[in-house]
């Protein structure tokens, strides 16, 4: 299938290759489909773009790379849209978590920690979860990890 | 609006398929359940936030700069790749993504 994307044309992607988000993303909630995509001089950076609007792409990060302990809270009613069954949600084993990243010309670059885009590895099933009672910054600034002079991930 | 009082234990219907459940009443704090179908997703007001971040996070012509400031932190990051689980993570799930990638630069 060929897919219109906001920064590379258009690209063509094997069906299996997309995710569909029955609820959408916030703000967002007609668009189902996604597809991640990856530009090797970029890595770990993941585009998450929307198959239906060529517009919505979003720019993200894994989790891991911006918090090596980053630890997910994923409610009931999320395991059951993520179809993860009876399984334990694990970032690595059957998640994959991205954080939406921000930005603005005067301000840093931020990431969403508190509420990462899940993607359930074998089923290609996606849901924005919001963790209510995380610590986690819904602004976290991406400067911040390069303060402290070594790479963190 | 209507309003309702409630005692802890008792639920609220609404519609067919919606019913909210007061679980537990404790200083000034309430548990609400909610059983409502996966079609209609249940938002805290917390949910207003994500939603502004992500139409935010879709701004048109902020890209190139995104790049050039993540370019940075992104080469620290391919550095220390070996201690970094998250790329290795992400490949099943970019993989065919990423073949899509160079054939779309081919």
């Amino acid at each position: 299938m060929t897919v219109n994307t906001k920064y590379f044309q258009q690209v063509e992607c094997d069906a299996a290759s997309v995710v569909q988000f029955p609820q959408g993303l916030p703000g967002f909630e007609d668009l189902r489909t996604f597809v991640c995509l990856e530009q090797p001089e970029y890595r770990p950076l993941v585009y998450l773009q929307s198959i239906e609007e060529a517009q919505v792409c979003f720019l993200t990060l894994p989790v891991g790379v911006i918090n090596k302990d980053y630890q997910l809270q994923v409610g009931p009613e999320d395991t059951r849209v993520l179809q993860l069954a009876g399984d334990r949600a694990a970032l690595g084993v059957n998640l994959v978590g991205l954080a939406i990243l921000s930005v603005s010309r005067d301000r840093d670059t931020t990431a969403n920690l508190l509420s990462p885009v899940l993607i359930n590895v074998s089923s290609r099933i996606g849901l924005q979860v919001i963790q209510a009672r995380s610590q986690y910054d819904w602004q976290h600034p991406l400067s911040s990890i390069n303060s402290d002079g070594g790479p963190t991930c | 609006m209507l309003v309702i009082r409630c005692r802890e234990g008792e639920t609220v219907a609404i519609g067919g398929d919606i019913q909210l459940h007061v679980l537990a009443v404790e200083a000034g704090r309430v548990r609400l359940g909610f059983d409502a179908p996966l079609s209609v997703p249940v938002f805290r007001k917390c949910a207003d936030l994500v939603r502004e971040q992500n139409q935010g996070a879709t701004a048109d012509g902020i890209a190139d700069e995104v790049l050039g400031r993540l370019a940075g932190y992104l080469s620290q990051q391919s550095k220390s790749d070996d201690h970094c689980k998250a790329p290795v993570i992400q490949t099943k799930v970019a993989n065919r993504a990423k073949d899509c990638q160079s054939a779309a630069e081919k």
